[in-house]
């Protein structure tokens, strides 16, 4: 476990160092992969449906505010639904204005919710944005996620039915079956009421002061997203996949964990309660540890040779191999130059060196000696 | 040489200036009273425009219903029905929107404030600068 918050500790100092380029890298996917399905799901327009259309607009995306991404999203399905039908183009774009009026005017910065949950339909873990966004934000969230909901429905129902819609009379046929169609979809609006009870469920539980109390809200959210469509399914007789619903949530709870590995690691062995009190109160405090772990340095020992000296080296050993009789003198340095640089011995080496120097030094002073001997003799 | 502080200063003014400056300025050179009541009433407008969709969306949806029930009482009750939830609507809306935006003025006004502070520090820094180079 603790190797896994090491790992936590280098990539959160990997993405403090990267910040730019992995936020401006997550955008450019985020809009590619929306994009990409926007076309896959409705491409009407094949000039705008081109997936050299969908890479460049992706990238202008990434060089600009996330709320952009959102607009150009919506432009783009607007597009599409032009080249359809009129009556669909002007159903959803009042759809569209109605959000834009009544929540994005206020919370811009939640659109990017829209998209996500979009995303998340198209790979079918739907459950795992309302169980993020209901541990780490606040309930009002429950309203995007709705509007993704709605969005995703309109993309599939175009996806399935585009030839029913424009074999409706004129306009205003094609618009009463399409906002017929989206609106009274019993699937869509089963799924938002478990979503709001799913953010609800969460968002009370994890605020609880129980222990593992995101882990409970997980859980808690799960089985109350599965219960509210298996309700729905059974008093609107809608039949719903119920392994993928399953699975799905239980894919969301792995995604959720990770989610609170990342944001809120704390040790609950280590909770301490207090309790005190003031003239107009009396607290009662639980505090939680947040584990911690110090990333272990690296140090990097240079145990290769100079470049230099690897050219002195080779120049030696040029004219090593031309001398016919070398020195022994040269050869013994020469050995000891080239052991001097065998990889995991150096230490031993190095006390080599040394030890040959005292031998040395040695020797000098036993010279000296003998000569102050001679001399005193004579 | 480099002064440390000045730099670290005018770091804070620039990433302030780039996030959320312009908006704030915009905000803050208006009173609070006038730039609630305006956006209040921006506000109101645009729920009736939304309200006009919302109902135009439903009578889609449901016209085969209302052609088929069409009656002087049945157009009564939907008028009175629209009439009342538009008028919720709307005193939800203005309230929520007057302490939205009284809000937002009040934390923009807080964070020029602290602007307008590491402003004045700037112009301390300089000056000190200015007295060194005059000595």
């Amino acid at each position: 476990m603790s190797s896994l918050f090491v790992l936590k500790e280098q990539l959160q100092a990997f993405y403090a160092k990267y910040s730019k380029g992995i936020d401006k890298m997550i955008q450019l996917l985020l809009a590619f992969i929306v994009f990409y399905l926007i076309n896959s799901k409705m491409g009407f327009m094949e000039t705008f449906a081109n997936p050299v259309v969908t890479v460049v607009l992706a990238v202008i995306c990434a060089f600009l505010p996330c709320t952009f991404t959102v607009i150009a999203s919506a432009v783009l399905m607007l597009i599409h639904m032009q080249a359809l039908s009129m009556g669909v183009l002007l159903v959803a774009a009042a759809i569209f204005a109605v959000m834009l009026i009544f929540y994005f005017r206020f919370a811009p910065d939640k659109a990017i919710i829209v998209l996500l949950m979009v995303i998340a339909f198209c790979f079918k873990i739907p459950f795992a944005v309302p169980i993020a966004f209901a541990l780490t934000s606040v309930p009002t969230c429950i309203i995007p996620i709705c509007f993704g909901t709605i969005i995703y429905y309109i993309m599939t129902y175009l996806e399935v039915s585009s030839t029913v819609v424009t074999g409706a009379d004129g306009i205003t046929g094609q618009m009463t079956l399409f906002a017929t169609q989206v609106m009274q979809n019993s699937e869509m609006w089963t799924y938002v009421a478990s979503f709001a009870v799913c953010v609800l469920i969460v968002y009370t539980v994890r605020r609880s002061e129980a222990d593992h109390s995101w882990k409970i809200a997980m859980a808690a959210g799960a089985v109350a997203d599965i219960i509210v469509i298996v309700a729905g399914g059974i008093a609107l007789n809608i039949q719903f996949p119920y392994i993928t619903v399953i699975f799905g949530n239980i894919i969301s709870v792995i995604l959720a964990l990770i989610l609170e590995f990342c944001v809120f690691s704390v040790d609950y062995s280590r909770a301490e309660k207090f309790q005190y009190e003031d003239d107009e109160y009396y607290y009662y405090v639980k505090a939680i540890p947040k584990v911690s772990v110090t990333v272990p340095e690296k140090k990097v020992k240079q145990i290769s040779k100079r470049r230099h000296d690897r050219k002195e080296e080779g120049e030696e050993n040029q004219t090593e191999s031309k001398a016919e009789h070398p020195k022994p003198e040269t050869r013994e340095g020469k050995k000891t130059e080239e052991t001097s640089f065998i990889p995991g011995m150096t230490e031993e080496l190095l006390l080599a060196k040394r030890l040959q120097e005292e031998i040395d030094l040695e020797e000098i002073i036993k010279k000296e000696l003998q000569d102050k001997e001679e001399k005193n003799r004579n | 040489m480099i002064n440390e502080e000045k730099i670290k200063l005018m770091n804070k003014m620039a990433m302030y200036e780039e996030k959320q400056g312009q908006e704030d300025f915009k905000i803050s050179s208006y009173h609070k009273k006038d730039y609630t009541s305006f956006q209040t009433i921006l506000t109101l407008i645009w729920v009736t425009i939304g309200y006009a969709l919302i109902i135009g969306v439903l009578a889609v949806v449901f016209l085969d219903m209302i052609l088929e029930n069409l009656g002087l009482l049945m157009l009564a009750v939907i008028a009175a029905a629209i009439l009342i939830v538009y008028i919720v609507l709307l005193i939800s809306y203005g309230l929520f929107a007057s302490r939205f935006y009284q809000k937002k003025h009040t934390r923009a006004r807080g964070r020029v404030k602290k602007y307008t502070r590491m402003l004045t520090q700037l112009e301390r820094y300089y000056g000190q600068e200015r007295k060194k180079k005059y000595e």
